[in-house]
């Protein structure tokens, strides 16, 4: 079978290509994605601070519930950090010639006179050997209030030993004298450059003496990786470390590159599940389509003697070659796909641009399988009936099939129509990111649920499109019989258009409704007169806040401090884990600067090991005013907190408010404090006082309401361009999909237009009618499109802006009506104009 | 009237005979109607005729008499809607649809009034498909032999949209031969020739039988082509209402035109 495969392959080549174009294009789309996915798992930094270290010892990030599998977990967004006593524990170990304990100081340096301070990492002169970093010029921090820097951060930032330079630490400003230029003894400078504060100074500015951020560890001569990762092991006994060696040391020496791994590997799971499942569905549409323009071949087949089973295996067997030979020609595509994203991101700034792709072959290999897989399964699902039918029946049919379609699809169609619209009403239950993903869900579903029903769906609506067609005598007509009479291809054509359509307005429509909702909700929410805001030195400190505070021109100062809670709760029986968005505020005077919309309880009870809820995310957990909820905070920690009030604008200012004690050494300093007035201080005089005060915090920026808002807002349109960027390239695959099916169908009907031809329909008549085609195409398409993201989208504005007109701009509706004419009209004609071109006597006289 | 009582004596009827003698085919009061959105068409009224191995017969009708009909449920292509058909001593109904087919495959040879070749295919290819499709060796010399007869061994290396409808209805002959089938049933297969190659072909099908032992039954329009046959039946409105017996080519335009004023 498979020669005569083969043979029909070559000898097909025109109408095999539509397949073999879908399955390439499929094929890269998901090594694309799995190549962002074994990046998240897999791309590393080389190491350069931790060069010289055998092992670096860091906390688990990762929070596991107990009796809850892989899936049950999340990734701490705070450092866990390890207790001192464990670093003399390791020192001690005979394995071991040194542990250092490192803290990660965010720090912004600058010169005295004020220029511009940049962030960087600031760490103990005692973990130099880890490097190692030798002196160049001058020397090492001998005391308290001496830095060094690495030569390249001394040039720019323009200083030489024996210079002084300016470092703020949580927003406080303090002079340091430069000892001396340190360099790398290996590689380069690194990134962004690194300060060396002296060990005493390193104590005082980290967040808790008493434990450190990592443990460097450099073994005895001889000490061999397992020998040292187990003495390592025991010596943290009870204390759940990761010990990291060779080239992994680059997770915990970057924290960006963990967070950035963290984030290839979400992109990568809801981008790349969504071009898989997309992949494979229009993979298997396209099949069909393919087969179905071979129905009369099979017949013949059929009627000479083959069997069903040899019928199948047959196609199966084309399937099998043309997906091996297009998925292995997908795999380069694919990588320029993955390469182009994570150019993309790294425009963006979400990922560094030192963290490499990681091209391996597991992706690739991956991709062909399931495309191939899918290839056959679709293939063989669509000859399934013309396999089955009696011989003579099939070539009955084998010209325009007009049977009734099969049951399951209606059942299925219906099973997805209902799964559709629950899944639209998910941000009516739970309004935060989780709860909109239900509506791109819903839209996705919904286009499945138009494809299964078909013909069902589409007959009325046909009718309805093509009544006024009816009324031009010739290519109206033409057109509005031949819409009319292949139900079964328009559908297979208006998949890919409306899946086009309505997943293009679903997803940009979804993150501007997400974007409106969080600025709409911080300008209502935040009723502070001025917002303080760090700009990279790690936050506001205790002590600025204090002073903030002690300001005669202010009232009441809130800190937020960004951090996240995770609530385990259990899914019918199944433990799982909800993760919120938390701040951690001050309790006096939160409802002067703050008003979330309290739906129950009250705020003023916010004290002790207490929290506030976003009234979805409690209802989500089924906790009520009063009960007690066991959380894990940022660093893994457990607590117990008692809810004692919900609100409603969690989109805007976080799903969950703690007091600041809960967070208190579990969190970083607050990136924004609110600061409301005095009594009897009107605004401006505030905004001069804190005018005067910024001057002096060389780190911090004086904002206000609009400002908290718009960052707010540019937070969430980042967020919304890291998905746009995926839709971006899922886009660019359906609409090869909708050229490629467009053109597939249009093409197989060459005999149709030739006899069209020969009965004297003149070739501009001919034109004219499939040019009406296109455009009952294009209007189906459009109005279906928008029918399936309207209604999750009128739902979830409804749910989060309290509108059922979605936020956005019309552009997006305009543009996404052009491209879908022109791509539509363009890939009907282009075919039709190239079959006209072939005399009809010779192009019917192609016997088949 | 002449014609009826014709028809009692060319038709046999009754139970199935003795081993030895099975005929090549069988059926018993088929009937075959066809439930279209349009009505209900009954296009096989009743119709029970035996075929004697190594028999050549053709079968006449007007058109839309039910022809086509006949033959497909004959070799198993269709089912009947109610009736009994028996391939050499094995019935047909209640069959699955793999062993129909494999059946049909290995004893009955079609060539189609239409819809023949795969275009994909080259000749060669498409004469020897229905071995492929059996998963049984090419006898070279048989194959030879086959493409010789029916002309085309100067053109196995084409693929059927190279060829002219007379061309291709030769290859489907020699595909349907090359099995070397008990019964062969061909729709009309000298339709698209010209005088000369239809006899050829009719010659050829009357000297397989002749060589290999082996049933034909052909529809033709044509009184020449029906008198190489050894018995022409006649259809009408899905009936089988006469037969002729060493037909020559004047008998059969007489009778059709009797058929005709029915
Ligand atoms: N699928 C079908 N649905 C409904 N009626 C059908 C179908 N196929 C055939 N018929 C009808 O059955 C009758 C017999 O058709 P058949 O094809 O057997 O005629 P025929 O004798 O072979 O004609 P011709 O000489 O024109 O080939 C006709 O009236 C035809 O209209
Ligand atoms: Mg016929």
């Amino acid at each position: 079978m498979i020669d005569i495969a083969w043979k029909t392959l070559r000898a097909r080549k025109g109408s095999f290509s539509g397949a073999f174009v879908s399955l390439l294009c499929a094929t890269a789309l998901i090594a694309a994605s799995g190549i962002l996915a074994e990046s998240g798992l897999r791309s590393s930094v080389t190491p350069h601070r931790y060069a010289a270290a055998d092992a670096v010892v860091g906390g688990e990030q990762t929070l596991r519930l107990p009796g809850g599998d892989f899936t049950v977990s999340a990734r701490l967004p705070e450092t866990v950090r390890l207790p001192s006593d464990l670093v003399d524990a390791m020192g001690a170990l005979d394995e071991v010639e040194l542990a250092v304990g490192d803290h990660h100081l965010p720090l912004a340096v600058g010169s005295p006179d004020g220029a511009e301070p940049r962030s960087v990492l600031g760490h103990g002169w005692d973990t130099a050997p880890l490097g190692p970093f030798e002196p160049t010029e001058g020397t090492a921090p001998r005391r308290s209030g001496e830095v060094a820097l690495t030569t390249g951060l001394a040039t720019a930032l323009g200083t030489a030993p024996g210079d002084r330079v300016r470092i703020v630490s949580a927003a406080e400003p303090a002079e340091y004298l430069v000892s001396g230029t340190v360099d790398h003894q290996g590689s380069g400078e690194g990134r962004g450059g690194s300060v060396f504060l002296h060990p005493d100074d390193v104590e005082r500015l980290a967040p808790g003496p008493e434990a450190v951020d990592a443990i460097g560890i450099i073994a005895a001569p001889g000490v061999g990786t397992d020998e040292l990762n187990a003495a390592l092991a025991s010596a943290a006994g009870d204390t759940p470390v990761t010990v990291h060696t060779g080239a992994a040391v680059n997770r915990i020496e970057f924290s960006d590159v963990g967070a950035a791994r963290g984030l290839l590997l979400a992109i990568s799971g809801s981008f790349g599940g969504l071009a898989v499942l997309i992949a494979l569905f229009v993979v298997s549409g396209t099949l069909s389509l393919s087969v179905n323009t071979r129905r009369r071949e099979l017949a013949v087949l059929r009627a000479i003697g083959s069997t069903p089973g040899q019928l199948l295996r047959m196609i199966g067997a084309e399937a099998l070659l043309l997906s091996l030979v297009a998925g292995i020609l997908g795999c380069l595509p694919g990588i320029l796909v993955a390469r182009a994203m994570h150019g993309a991101f790294v425009r963006l700034g979400v990922i560094p641009a030192d963290l490499p792709l990681v091209v391996g072959p597991l992706p690739l290999a991956a991709a062909i399988l399931l495309t191939t897989l899918t290839a056959l399964v679709g293939s063989t699902a669509a000859a399934l009936r013309p396999a089955w039918t009696k011989p003579v029946e099939a070539m009955r049919e084998s010209s325009a099939d007009r049977r009734a379609p099969a049951r399951w699809r209606g059942t299925a169609g219906m099973v997805c129509l209902v799964l559709g619209i629950s899944s639209a009403m998910t941000p009516i239950a739970l309004r935060n990111d989780a709860g909109a993903a239900g509506t791109g869900g819903s839209a996705l579903l919904l286009v499945v649920a138009v494809a299964l029903l078909g013909p069902t769906v589409l007959r009325p609506l046909v009718a309805a499109v093509v009544r006024p067609l009816r009324r031009f005598r010739v290519s109206g007509f033409l057109a509005a019989e031949a819409t009319e009479s292949d139900l079964r291809r328009l559908g297979t054509v208006l998949t890919p258009l409306v899946l086009a359509v309505g997943f293009t307005l679903s997803m940009v429509h979804t993150q501007s409704v997400l974007a409106e909702a969080v600025s709409d909700q911080v300008d209502e929410g935040v009723t502070a007169d001025a917002v303080v805001a760090d700009t990279g030195s790690g936050g506001v400190g205790a002590d600025v806040v204090g002073e903030l505070a002690a300001l005669p021109e202010t009232g009441p100062v809130t800190p937020l401090r960004e951090t996240r809670v995770f609530v385990p709760y259990s899914v019918f029986g199944d433990p799982d884990l909800a993760s919120f968005p938390a701040r951690g505020v001050a309790p006096e005077g939160l409802e002067d600067n703050l008003d979330p919309g309290v739906a129950d309880g009250d705020l003023g009870d916010l004290a002790g090991a207490t929290v506030a809820m976003e009234r979805s995310g409690a209802d989500l957990l089924g906790a009520d005013v009063g009960d007690e909820l066991d959380v894990r905070l940022g660093d893994g920690t457990p607590a117990t907190l008692r809810l004692v009030a919900t609100y409603e604008r969690g989109l805007g200012l976080g799903g969950a408010m703690v007091p600041q004690e809960v967070v208190d050494g579990h969190a970083g300093p607050p990136s924004r404090v609110l600061v409301g007035a005095a009594e009897g201080t009107s605004p401006e005089e505030l905004a001069a006082a804190l005018e005067a005060f910024t001057e002096r915090y060389p780190t911090l920026l004086l904002d206000d309401r609009d400002g908290f808002a718009d960052s707010a807002r540019a937070e969430a349109d980042l967020a919304a361009w890291v998905n746009l960027v995926g839709l971006a390239v899922i886009l660019g695959y359906i609409a090869i999909a909708v050229v490629n099916s467009l053109v597939m169908s249009t093409a197989a009907r060459s005999r149709e237009f030739a006899l069209l031809r020969l009965i004297g329909t003149t070739r501009r008549q001919v034109l004219r009618a499939l040019r009406w085609e296109a455009w009952v195409i294009v209007v189906l398409a459009v109005l279906l499109g928008t029918l399936v993201a309207l209604l999750p989208l009128s739902v979830l504005s409804l749910a989060f802006l309290g509108t059922p007109v979605p936020a956005g701009s019309p552009l997006v509706y305009a543009g996404v009506a052009a491209a879908t004419a022109v791509l539509g009209v363009g890939s009907v004609m282009f075919p039709v104009r190239l079959a006209l071109r072939t005399p009809p006597v010779e192009a019917i006289g192609l016997r088949e | 009237m002449f014609g009826r009582r014709k028809s009692g004596q060319g038709v046999a009827f009754g139970p199935p005979e003795t081993p030895e003698r099975t005929p090549a085919l069988r059926m018993g009061e088929v009937y075959r109607t066809y439930d279209s959105g349009a009505g209900k068409v009954t296009a096989l009224q009743g119709i029970s005729v035996e075929l004697a191995k190594g028999s050549f017969t053709a079968v006449m009708g007007p058109s839309g008499s039910g022809k086509s009909t006949f033959l497909h449920c004959a070799a198993g292509l269709d089912r009947p809607s109610s009736g009994e058909v028996w391939l050499g001593g094995t019935s047909l109904s209640g069959m699955s649809e793999n062993r129909l087919t494999r059946l049909r495959r290995e004893r009955v040879g079609f060539v189609f009034q239409a819809y023949n070749l795969l275009s994909a295919l080259t000749v060669q290819d498409n004469i020897t498909m229905p071995l492929r499709l059996n998963g049984t060796a090419v006898d070279r010399g048989w194959a030879e032999q086959v493409v010789f007869q029916v002309g085309m061994a100067d053109r196995l290396h084409h693929r059927p949209a190279e060829l002219s409808g007379g061309q291709q209805q030769r290859v489907a002959i020699a595909r349907a031969l090359i099995t070397r089938p008990d019964l062969v049933l061909a729709d009309e297969p000298t339709g698209a020739l010209d005088s000369r190659a239809g006899a050829q072909v009719l010659s050829l099908l009357r000297d397989t039988v002749a060589a290999l032992g082996q049933t034909v039954l052909v529809v033709t329009h044509d009184p020449v082509a029906a008198s190489y046959a050894q018995r022409v039946l006649f259809l009408a409105d899905g009936r089988l209402v006469d037969s002729l017996d060493a037909p020559t080519p004047a008998a059969v335009a007489e009778r059709m035109s009797r058929l005709g004023e029915r």
